[in-house]
């Protein structure tokens, strides 16, 4: 039965020029898994708040949302704030309160729920959801990831029927997002809750998903059981969801796969395994790019927050070249953005040295270091924004770096164009989406012309195709000369364009290597394409690389060929 | 202190009231002694040590209180010697002792209570008085550790921008301007955020409970209900001037009565009550075990 129907649903935010939703329609049953996904700006996000009608944007609405056969806005208010749950994507900004406990207990407290029900409830969602040991603690002093559990628990606690999630992980580091994606399918699976969820990590979500809604331009154009997705690119091929599909998909769809498509790791690997020979194995690796001089060089370097605090990077050996892209790789906690400040001069070095194009990083004034040398980009691109319009913002970078005023308005328009933001630049940074905010920032920091680029999780929360974009500028950038060094979970992102990859461990840099030295040799951490390979191939890490391996050797007609 | 951690923090609360008050407006200076001992001793109980400089700092205050009430109040019979031509009186001295002692020994039980009251009971305490007040406290406290490591990356940020980095003042003022107006931006963004959040889960739908883990507990009648009586009991003595006590003209007490008795071993036991409580609770497991 369809809990959720929505029929022919159109929205238009008040003085917007285009629509926001152009007609969409699905519909989702009961105790179903459903993974809404498109490309940012398709109107994932508006559709799924104009479900919850407490927080439904204004604007011009038609069509119909019909929950469990009654009209959402119709719907009684506490039975919408308590069958409707909803989790938003910013994990600090939805806690409400200051404790643990107490933050469980807002929701039932705003049901006017008595204190041994509210008890009873907060109890028990406390144990289900494992935060007993921090159940006292203060909200404030939680991780990431520990608060998007806690505002998940905060909404279970008022036992929704239907669970709606905006990118919930969108924040989170790789292992906290897929302990929060695991959580969400226990609950759909032990209590049948029907979910419905936006997501960009579809490598996770695509095997677990009961549904794929895919949007495009304001309309649902697919939902289905997720391995029927392959038919539908197989009419799209030029889709820009394509790139953000699970690896296994993505290989299957290239070499034009028959029947249902695979899903996880390992139904790739068979689909590889028995389907290609493997009589050539490794890939023919370009020769790597030459670059210059030593750009940026970390000699024996350690490192304390404070006289009491353990060192958080120790002895740390690094030299990376001009014109490289190195991507430093690593677990939480391990000190990879700590290193970053310190190559920054925001962290200073406590022994060793630190040295940038062979001088000590202490020699540079303040404003010669941040006036053309180095530029960091925060984990968070937010911080990097001061004004009210995206233009202003970068005229001011350019007030600061001295570019003289009439040459100002030129260059901003120049790096505007080269970045693709030229259409967001009276817009508010805080207006723009993950991948565009990310890529302004890029902008004020590229108007500073630095020789050293520093980049903290530039991909975080930005979906696949944003990703690719990103990808490409960075390696035009290492092109013109910039040396770039990138901190990032991502394994993909690093396969796809370092030049050098590092993995950090224990405040040290263990290991290095090109990307195909360096993941080939890893088993857990390297890309979902190896993990497909590996065994078959020798040291293919990107799926386009497996599927030229595929190609090159063709067809497996015999049967299993396993000898290398 | 484990007499404190598993009391209903109203009852805490009236518990200390009942002997600051106590100590604060009793005439006789045992009583204030007494409070001044059990303060000190429940304030070592509960923060297991005094730190060095913080003692210091109490007993110089209390050397300095005791000793300015004579230089400037010549009061009293008993002329002890002249000072500058004006007389220091005994009188003098030991009220200036008597007020000293009161005021340590309000101060340390005060310490006391802080060292309970975490934000958490506070919190409960205003909850009981408004609901309302009481969320809007949580929300505020909840924002202020976020605001302050916000302030810090947006300002690293801005400095690897190139701002914060030209000698002259007013450049250094602007970029400060600049990092707290983005910082403003950011928490409004929040707040609406918050709202969304809050309006998800039924905020405003009416008929709001507020839910707190503290319970009111047997334990917690048997403490209040020993507070209200020893209480009730020392302030009858002393309502009865039992315990009247005066420096000025001459150093004068009531004589010693039963009431005076019973009053001061009721406001000994009311000072004991943590301890009485910890070593029941001691005395409880020990047999059980």
């Amino acid at each position: 039965m369809a809990v959720l129907e929505i029929k022919d649903l159109s929205f238009r935010y008040p003085e917007a020029e285009g629509m926001a939703l152009n007609g969409a329609s699905v519909s989702v049953n009961e105790g179903e898994f459903a993974v809404i996904c498109g490309e940012s700006g398709c109107g994932k996000t508006t559709l799924l708040r104009l479900i919850k009608k407490e927080i439904a944007p204004f604007g011009k609405i038609s069509g119909e949302i019909i929950y469990n056969g009654e009209s959402v806005e119709k719907l009684n208010k506490r039975i919408s704030a308590s069958e409707i749950g909803f989790v938003l994507q910013d994990p600090e900004s939805q806690i409400v309160t200051d404790f643990v406990w107490h933050e469980l207990a807002f929701g039932l407290e705003s049901l006017g729920l008595d204190s041994q029900t509210i008890r009873r409830r907060v109890a028990e969602m406390a144990s289900y959801f494992g935060i007993a040991d921090w159940f006292r603690k203060k909200t404030s002093e939680l991780s990431g990831g520990q608060k998007q559990l806690l505002n998940l628990a905060s909404v279970m606690a008022m036992q929704p029927k239907m669970l709606l999630l905006d990118e919930p992980t969108a924040q989170l580091d790789p292992i906290a997002a897929s302990n929060f994606i695991s959580t969400v399918k226990k609950l759909n699976r032990e209590l049948g809750l029907t979910v419905v969820m936006i997501e960009h990590r579809l490598e996770e979500v695509f095997p677990i998903a009961d549904r794929v809604i895919l949007m495009d331009s304001g309309r649902v154009v697919f939902s289905e059981s997720p391995r029927r997705i392959g038919e539908f690119f197989k009419e799209n091929k030029r889709h820009a969801m394509l790139a953000g599909l699970p690896a296994a998909m993505r290989i299957f769809g290239l070499l034009s796969g028959e029947g249902e498509a695979p899903l996880t790791v390992g139904e790739g690997r068979r689909f590889v395994t028995e389907g290609y020979k493997n009589s050539i194995s490794s890939v023919e690796i370009a020769k790597t790019r030459s670059f210059g001089e030593a750009a940026v060089e970390l000699k024996n370097v350690c490192f304390r927050y404070e006289k009491e605090t353990p060192e958080v990077v120790r002895n740390a050996e690094l030299s990376v070249y001009a014109g490289e892209h190195f991507c430093i790789l690593g677990g939480n906690g391990t000190g990879k953005t700590t290193t970053l400040g310190i190559i920054a001069g925001v962290n200073k070095a406590n022994r060793g040295k630190v040295l940038l194009f062979g001088k000590r990083i202490g020699s540079y004034s303040q404003s010669e270091l941040y006036g053309s040398l180095v530029a960091l980009l925060p984990q968070d691109p937010q911080d990097v924004f001061v004004a009210n319009t995206v233009e202003d913002d970068l005229a001011e970078i350019c007030r600061f770096s001295n570019i003289e005023k009439n040459e100002a308005g030129e260059k901003i328009k120049a790096v505007a164009e080269k970045l693709g933001i030229s259409h967001l630049l009276k817009m508010h940074p805080y207006d723009l989406s993950g991948g565009e905010r990310q890529k302004a920032a890029l902008a004020k920091l590229l108007l500073k012309q630095p020789k050293i680029l520093l980049l903290d999780e530039p991909t975080k929360g930005i979906d696949a195709n944003a990703k690719l974009g990103f990808a490409r500028i960075i390696r035009e950038l290492c092109e013109s000369g910039i040396t770039v060094i990138t901190v990032t979970h991502d394994v993909e992102f690093a396969a796809e364009t370092a030049d050098r990859c590092g993995l950090f461990f224990d405040g040290e840099l263990i290991s290095f290597g090109t990307p195909n030295e360096f993941f080939s040799e890893n088993s857990f951490y390297t890309t979902a394409a190896n993990r497909i390979s590996r065994g078959h191939f020798k040291n293919a890490v990107l799926c386009s690389e497996v599927v030229e391996l595929c190609l090159k050797n063709g067809k497996n007609t015999e049967g299993c060929d396993e000898t290398d | 202190m484990n007499a404190f951690s598993n009391l209903n923090p109203v009852v805490s609360a009236f518990y200390f009231a009942s002997v600051a008050v106590g100590a604060m407006f009793s005439q006789s200076p045992l009583i204030k002694l007494i409070a001044l001992v059990f303060g000190v001793a429940c304030f070592l109980r509960l923060e297991k040590r005094i730190k060095a400089k913080e003692l210091c700092f109490w007993l110089l205050a209390f050397f300095a209180v005791a000793a300015s009430n004579p230089l400037f109040s010549h009061n009293g019979t008993t002329v002890l010697f002249f000072l500058n031509s004006n007389p220091i009186t005994l009188e003098a001295l030991l009220f200036g002792v008597d007020i000293a002692v009161m005021l340590v020994a309000t101060v340390f039980w005060f310490k006391c209570f802080n060292s309970v009251f975490t934000e958490e009971k506070l919190l409960y305490l205003f909850g009981k008085i408004s609901p309302k007040l009481a969320l809007l406290l949580s929300s505020a406290l909840r924002f202020l550790p976020h605001f302050r490591r916000k302030h810090k990356k947006i300002v690293a940020a801005q400095k690897t921008m190139g701002m914060f980095s030209s000698d002259s003042f007013a450049d250094r003022m602007k970029s400060s301007i600049r990092s707290f107006s983005a910082l403003m931006t950011d928490a409004l963004e929040g707040a609406v955020e918050t709202g969304a959040s809050m309006k998800a889960r039924g905020f405003g739908l009416g008929g709001r409970t507020s839910f707190s883990l503290f319970e009111f507990k047997k334990g917690d009648t048997v403490f209040l209900l020993a507070t209200v009586a020893l209480g009730t009991l020392f302030a009858y003595c002393s309502a009865n001037g039992a315990l009247g006590f005066e420096f000025y003209p001459q150093i004068s007490f009531a004589a010693l009565s039963a009431e005076g008795i019973i009053g001061t071993v009721a406001f000994s036991l009311l000072c004991a009550l943590p301890f009485l409580k910890e070593g029941l609770q001691w005395l409880f497991w020990k047999l059980k075990i």
